[in-house]
């Protein structure tokens, strides 16, 4: 951690508002994106997000200094994030379902200027995050951290709660649920444009 | 050469394989490999396709919008929190007493028996019967969302939240039975997940291990449920 931020930590810590203002609008974006990977709603991410900087402020006696202070702010943001898909599950089945979730935003692939393979990897986007959806929540966890966030396996240990072992476990778990589905897709396509 | 398992590819393709040079020495030499690593490489390639949709903007304003006002200076909360308990305390067993009290149409010094309570409640008007109820109820789940909070956050249950959540439980118990036969029934369900909880904190021991509370706390959700169902009390009332 740099000073600055082990600076902001301290004085949050010692409850000045501001240092902690600091880390709000630092964390903000990244957490969100982690939040709504997992939640797939724009808005419940925001509320998730906001949980997650109120739970992190209580707990700030217990941050260890030696620790990542992103990787610990990711850990508490994806426990409220998957904290909130359970409440919104129960809801759902009590008063049906909320906005839906975002299935395949297709964006920068460089070919993306053909319409049909913006067709396909809008396709093959959705295949993988239905598999995503249906993962236990450790290995989405991990393959949302590892792939699209960039963290270590370290850091996923950190954010799981176990050996970095196990987080290389359902790292791998995850990848192999996803080839399973997308690997006979894109054969089969493959098959059908040769 | 030994084959490398998909694994070591998987570790490769993210960059956290603990010899690189020597993956990609084999991957120049051995097209096989080299094959394999080029269909993981394209099928997680879909996975780029699913970027996630940009925040509206004003993301970091809004947040903090959202949290600085939820705020309190850690410190003075240290230094408040036994005034704080004891008011929690004292605020529940208030809002009981006046509850009770005011249902039942006496004065708080003749405790009233639940039959009659629940007869002063019948005999309200619905809107008004449901007003009075919804207020008392929100703030009892006010007062129990603090203590579950002290309690998830590490607090071990000390004398003071023994006594609180004594207090609590005993309101939990008349609410419940309130709000089962007024035909409250979701208010009703989540008195009723309260309640082990509360019954747990106010029996705790001297040695009491907090971690299984605090798992069950978080396995099921009660904090959200006790927010949620609180938040609902009050746009209602």
């Amino acid at each position: 951690m740099d000073a600055v931020e082990l600076e902001r930590v301290r004085n949050a810590r010692n409850g000045d508002a501001e240092a902690f203002r600091a880390i709000v609008e630092t964390y903000s974006r990244p957490l969100w994106r982690a939040a709504v990977r997992v939640l797939g709603d724009p808005a419940a991410a925001e509320d998730a997000v906001q949980e997650a900087f109120l739970r992190a402020w209580r707990a700030l006696d217990r941050f260890d200094e030696q620790a990542e202070l992103s990787t610990w702010l990711y850990r508490i943001a994806i426990n409220a994030a998957i904290d909130h898909r359970r409440e919104r599950k129960r809801r759902d089945a009590l008063t049906g379902p909320l906005p839906e979730d975002f299935h395949g935003q297709v964006t920068s692939q460089s070919d993306m200027a053909d319409p049909h393979k913006q067709t396909y990897w809008r396709e093959m986007a959705g295949h993988a995050q239905e598999v995503i959806s249906g993962m236990p929540e450790a290995e989405r966890t991990a393959i949302l951290l590892r792939h699209f966030e960039g963290r270590s396996i370290a850091e996923i240990a950190s954010v799981l709660g176990g050996g970095e072992s196990a987080a290389k476990q359902a790292v791998f778990r995850a990848v192999r649920k996803l080839r399973a589905v997308l690997g006979p897709l894109m054969e089969m396509s493959r098959g059908e444009t040769a | 050469m030994a084959k490398r398992p998909d694994e070591e590819l998987i570790l490769f393709f993210y960059g956290e394989h603990d010899a690189p040079e020597e993956v990609e020495r084999e991957l120049a030499e051995d097209a096989e490999l080299s094959r394999r690593y080029a269909t993981l490489t394209r099928e997680l390639s879909a996975l780029d396709s699913l970027e996630a949709p940009e925040p509206r903007p004003g993301l970091e304003t809004r947040m903090w919008a959202r949290v600085g006002p939820e705020l309190q200076p850690e410190t003075a909360r240290r230094d408040a929190r036994s005034r704080w308990i004891l008011w929690g305390a004292g605020a529940t067993a208030a809002a009981t007493i006046a509850l009770v009290g005011f249902l039942a149409g006496r004065t708080y010094r003749e405790t009233p028996t639940e039959s009659a309570v629940v007869a002063h409640l019948k005999a309200l008007p619905p809107e008004a019967r449901d007003r009075v109820l919804q207020a008392a109820l929100a703030d009892h789940l006010d007062a129990s969302q603090r203590l579950l909070l002290e309690v998830a956050n590490g607090a071990s249950p000390v004398d003071e939240e023994r006594v609180w959540a004594e207090t609590l439980l005993s309101a939990n118990r008349l609410y419940r039975r309130a709000a089962e036969r007024a035909g409250q029934h979701r208010v009703a369900a989540v008195l009723s997940e309260l309640e082990p909880f509360l019954t747990q904190l106010a029996n705790a021991p001297e040695t009491f291990d907090l971690r299984r509370t605090q798992e069950q706390i978080r396995h099921e959700d009660l904090l959200f449920k006790v927010r949620i169902t609180r938040n609902n009390l009050k746009e209602l009332s």
